[in-house]
């Protein structure tokens, strides 16, 4: 009878997991309608307007998109370790992934600010083309939904320093957090390469 | 103990996380709005008839328009453009919006589908607050010097730009109130979609859930998809405004080249299509219902107006071009909006003529939500029927932008939905409330509602094919208007007819909740799971989870001996 009671309400917690996850997929859905419509927003400006980003900045500072690409791929993966950390149950690794995880995001915005002054240094600002324009939109709007991302990273510390059993709100922010780095290479592949 | 109770006070009615109360706080937004939009549609009415006249004392016109640059108390083109633009908003947004999904769907939905609340109450609580946040911001630009938004409800570029648009702050205000609005409808989607899916009562299936279930689902998911659109056409527009960028403006005053102002039109009807059916889905779902039981009798083809509605949905997001035949596009593009507009028509006219079914040889019983129910019928289906002529290319390039169209969403959008929701309201009030609404009250409520109604929608139809444009301040300046100029005044006269009976409505809602008649569990002898608890439902609602053995329109029902419905949750005789 014991066991019953366990196994069920072991069930009743995965469920309870399973409908968390739900809900944060729909919102995902949401937030990918709204990067979708200024992507192809952005589409139809690029067609109309002709000339573009390569053909307005003399030297495209291709190197820092890169490495600032890389940067928030490794978030991402420090932060997946902390998942796994959090499964194992180490609190200790999982609390230092997560801060490693806030400071790579930290740096990420940083790199994001360097590379906009060196583009308007360039000349290339948010009211100089339809590409600045665009491309000041989807990264500070990307920025933006970082800045998020971090303050859910830091709500997530205290809710581990509190307890120890949180495998819900550490998917959840995950999954938010892995869907921005996403966005990001959406947003540098079709932005900043084509 | 003093302060633990005003704690208590501010946890139960403010801050609740109670989907009850956050329904009636919705309920009370709602109507504030729908009252305060209303108003305006009377001074907009005033100005139409009476254009430069000072306002009648009882339009409060020793109140308002007092610094107006035309005259004390008299409404000029500009404050007549800031009316309109302000009351579409409103009612779309903060009426129909917080009434039919806040409130009824935070209302019904955990209740008709047995759940003990939303899934996630918390997020709960912040759309709602999201919600009066962003109605603060709207109404904080009322006190902006040149004034609200004047674009129209649509806010095509360049009116709502800086270059070329209308001066002021009004239209940035109107962008962020409109954002926080959306989040905040954005967020309800999210939690209404999770609870239907998981938490439905054991043995509550898809095809067993009330069609008010089935509306507000659909709804819902059309929210989480296309909320966001607009969201992108709100950012571009207020970098548009704040950040000098150059997005949706093209032409001569253009600095920066390649904007564009239909991105805008389009990303504005591609959520503006599929929302009128976020307005209307849910009303269908509560008269489907309301239908059903006040015919005694199961709503005819249950599955089919389920389906309907669901291709219906699916439809909605591939017509939005049909809203811009005249923009220029190309006719190929143009047919096949029409093609897949005019398709919508056959599942509408499925589920009309379910509805049709549903009365068929039932036991009518004309309680007020029956009423206000079956003239939802009347008026969908008139404004169904002209969203024909306006979904055939060659009438809408004659009636586009014209009365023709006013008077066709105000029938499908504002009366169906309206009167959708007054039937909703008069029909829960028992439950929400524990009182019964005055039914002679509402009856009169009804009539002076309907049929002043009709004559102002239909007469704008009237006024629309004799060429009345859509936001024309004053009808005397034009020739062509002039044999229609009676038929504009006496749509004046009905329209405040059909506004002072709201008094009625404001006068029987108030009474009846203070004084009103206590109610029984079950007044209206209805099957779906609401009605099996008691006044007040406790947070948490259900005792015991119920459990669901049949469909939610079980009346008369052979099986059924002593009574001629049988609950969701009682197991049928055998």
């Amino acid at each position: 009878m014991q066991t019953l009671t366990t196994i069920k309400s072991i069930k009743t917690q995965k469920e309870d997991q399973f409908t968390s996850y739900f809900g944060m997929l729909i919102a995902l859905g949401s937030f990918s309608m709204l990067f979708i419509a200024l992507l192809a927003s952005y589409g139809i400006l690029r067609v109309r307007s002709g000339i573009w980003m390569s053909n307005t900045i003399e030297t495209m500072p291709l190197t820092l998109a890169w490495v600032n690409t890389i940067v928030i791929l490794i978030s991402s993966i420090t932060l997946f370790m902390a998942s796994k950390a959090n499964e194992r149950e180490n609190k200790i690794v999982t609390l230092n992934q997560i801060y490693t995880t806030i400071i790579i995001g930290l740096v990420f915005l940083s790199l994001q600010i360097i590379l906009w002054n060196v583009l308007i240094n360039d000349g290339f600002t948010i009211t100089s083309h339809q590409a600045g324009s665009v491309f000041y939109m989807l990264s500070g709007l990307h920025g933006l939904h970082i800045l998020g991302g971090l303050i859910s990273l830091i709500w997530l510390i205290f809710k581990i320093r509190v307890n120890n059993l949180i495998l819900k709100p550490m998917r959840l922010v995950s999954m938010f957090w892995h869907y921005l780095t996403l966005i990001w290479i959406v947003i540098f592949i079709t932005v900043i390469l084509i | 103990m003093n302060s633990h109770n005003e704690q208590s006070f501010v946890s139960k009615y403010i801050f609740s996380m109670d989907h009850k109360v956050i329904g009636k706080q919705f309920l009370w937004l709602g109507i504030f709005f729908l009252l305060f939009g209303g108003f305006q549609a009377m001074l907009i009415r005033w100005s139409l008839s009476n254009t430069m006249e000072p306002l009648p004392w009882w339009l409060l016109g020793d109140i308002l328009y007092q610094n107006s640059p035309v005259g004390a108390g008299i409404i000029g083109p500009d404050a007549y453009n800031q009316l309109f633009t302000m009351h579409g908003t409103i009612m779309i947004f903060w009426a129909i919006t917080p009434i039919l999904i806040g409130a009824f769907g935070n209302f019904c939905i955990p209740l008709q589908i047995g759940a003990p609340d939303m899934v996630f109450p918390k997020l709960n609580l912040i759309s709602f607050w999201t919600m009066f946040l962003a109605s603060v911001v709207l109404l904080m630009s009322y006190l902006l010097p040149n004034g609200t938004a004047a674009g129209g409800w649509t806010s095509y570029p360049p009116l709502s730009t800086p270059v070329g648009g209308i001066p002021g702050l009004g239209q940035v205000f109107w962008i962020l109130a409109l954002t926080l609005a959306g989040t905040s409808t954005l967020m309800g989607a999210i939690n209404y979609i999770t609870t239907i899916v998981r938490l439905r009562a054991p043995g509550m299936d898809y095809f067993k859930m009330p069609l008010t279930i089935w509306g507000l689902f659909l709804t819902s998911i059309l929210n989480a998809l296309f909320v966001p659109i607009i969201a992108a056409g709100l950012i571009i527009l207020l970098l548009d405004n704040v950040a000098g960028t150059q997005f949706l403006i093209a032409g001569g005053k253009a600095t920066i080249p390649g904007g564009d102002p239909l991105l805008y039109q389009h990303v504005f009807w591609i959520f503006g299509h599929p929302e009128v059916y976020i307005l209307i889905l849910p009303a269908w779902g509560v008269v489907s219902d309301l239908l059903s039981v006040f015919s005694r009798k199961p709503a005819f083809g249950y599955k089919v107006t389920a389906i309907c509605m669901c291709t219906i949905t699916a439809f909605s997001a591939l017509v939005w071009g049909h809203h811009m035949y005249t923009t220029g596009m190309s006719p190929l593009l143009g047919k096949t909006f029409m093609f897949l507009t005019l398709l919508i028509s056959i599942p509408s006219a499925i589920f009309f003529f379910n509805w049709l079914g549903t009365l068929w040889r039932g036991a009518l019983q004309f309680d007020t939500p029956m009423l206000f129910s079956m003239s939802v019928m009347w008026v969908f289906g008139l404004g169904g029927l002209t969203g024909l002529y306006n979904a055939t290319i060659t009438s809408d390039i004659y009636l586009h932008d014209t009365y023709f169209v006013v008077g066709h969403f105000h029938y499908t959008m504002a009366a169906s939905v309206m009167f959708g929701a007054f039937a909703a309201i008069y029909f829960w009030f028992p439950k929400m409330f524990g009182r019964q609404m005055n039914s002679k009250l509402g009856k009169v409520h009804f009539w002076f509602s309907f049929i002043p109604l009709n004559m102002v929608f239909f007469n704008m139809m009237v006024m629309g094919y004799a060429g009345h444009h859509r936001r024309i301040f004053d009808p005397t300046e034009y020739e062509f208007l002039a044999p229609v100029l009676g038929l504009n005044n006496l749509m004046t006269t009905f329209a405040f007819i059909l506004g002072a009976a709201q008094g009625l409505f404001v006068l029987n809602f108030a009474y009846s909740l203070l004084k009103g008649e206590k109610a029984e569990q079950n007044p209206w002898k209805s099957a779906t799971l609401e009605w099996t608890v008691d006044y007040p439902i406790p947070h948490g609602n259900f005792a015991v989870v119920p459990s669901v053995y049949h469909g939610p329109h079980e009346y008369s029902h052979p099986n059924v001996k002593e009574r001629d419905w049988i609950s969701q949750s009682e197991p049928m005789p055998t």
